[in-house]
């Protein structure tokens, strides 16, 4: 079953356009070697949960993105240790800033409006992620407000910060 | 193995990967420019990172779009003087949710489908959700497996996607 959208919307219309601040961004990997053996599930109860993750895998190796508050990096460096994840570089601080919209994923367009005006703006994103109807940006901290004011432009939401 | 309960688990076919290595951000955004311009939905979109010599960006997309978004990845690629972009075809995407703790779901779906011989080529999350993107041909397999890691609501199992949303160029444009 097929249902036809039609959005003409200038500028895209989001549920919040603001940048989250006191996060980080770390990389670490491990072997896909012995995945299918791990059994301390424990590990992650109570842990804290990234904003989002983003996972690429391949080659015989699995590399993470994730980005996470930087008061739960103690906790779930930790939890990774145990999962065998090493981090590839020490955790950088970053901003946040995540657009969400009525279908972001299925409609053409929103990641490529979005590094447009980065592009424009001079900012290059650090991460990025389109899953479902989340768009993540992750930037510097001292380009957040320039990131947001460059968004500003292809994008609106009911508040901005 | 622990089972986490989770309220959901759906299932799409007939789409493509495309995997790209050191995508510096103009040109990225040039070549996402571009694949809008050919209203290309992009169904997942994401990687471990777009710093350093080790950044890479992993596209999913409808396979239909496959020649035209090869061919422009191979552009990109070819003009920075970077690595051939890989592609894989076709791939079938999994979602499952809500999350949970820390890496709980991630982690299950990566042991269960790693203890069945099975690896996803990629990983996203939203805010409540996880896809996971991996070769067609392994589809049946993994959701045989992701049923020792996984506990669905009773009477309910695995659905495929069969609402499709398809944005159309609004009234006024071609």
């Amino acid at each position: 079953m097929e249902t036809l959208a039609v959005y003409e919307e200038h500028p895209i219309r989001t549920y919040g356009l603001k940048a989250q601040e006191g996060l980080c961004w770390l990389n670490a990997g491990r072997p896909l070697a012995g995945l299918g053996d791990f059994q301390d599930w424990g590990l992650w109860e109570g842990c804290p949960r990234p904003v989002f993750l983003a996972a690429s895998l391949g080659e015989g190796r699995l590399r993470l993105g994730l980005c996470l508050a930087q008061a739960d990096l103690p906790a779930l460096s930790r939890a990774l240790a145990g999962a065998g994840l090493t981090a590839e570089a020490p955790a950088r601080p970053v901003s946040l800033i995540h657009l969400q919209g009525p279908h972001f994923g299925d409609r053409y367009g929103i990641a490529a409006a979005a590094l447009a005006g980065l592009a424009q703006a001079g900012v290059t994103p650090l991460g990025l992620g389109a899953v479902v109807h989340s768009l993540f940006l992750v930037v510097e901290p001292d380009q957040a407000t320039t990131a947001l004011e460059a968004l500003s432009t292809a994008f609106s939401g009911p508040d901005r910060a | 193995m622990a089972r986490q309960a989770i309220a959901g688990l759906r299932y799409g076919q007939g789409f493509c990967l495309l995997r790209l290595r050191q995508p510096p951000g103009p040109a990225l955004a040039d070549f996402l420019g571009e694949l809008a311009g050919a209203r290309v939905n992009l169904t997942m979109l994401g990687g471990p990172g777009l710093a350093g010599p080790e950044a890479e960006i992993c596209l999913c997309l409808p396979q239909e779009h496959l020649a035209q978004a090869w061919q422009a990845a191979r552009e990109l690629a070819a003009g920075l003087g970077g690595p051939t972009p890989e592609v894989v075809a076709p791939v079938s995407t999994l979602t499952l949710y809500p999350l949970g703790p820390g890496l709980s779901l991630c982690w299950r779906v990566l042991a269960g489908l790693a203890g069945a011989g099975l690896c996803p080529l990629a990983l996203g999350s939203s805010l409540s959700a996880l896809v996971a993107v991996l070769p067609q041909d392994d589809l049946a397999a993994a959701l045989k497996a992701l049923e020792a890691v996984v506990d669905l609501p009773p009477g309910l199992g695995p659905s495929p996607q069969e609402v499709q949303v398809v944005q159309v160029a609004g009234p006024g444009r071609d």
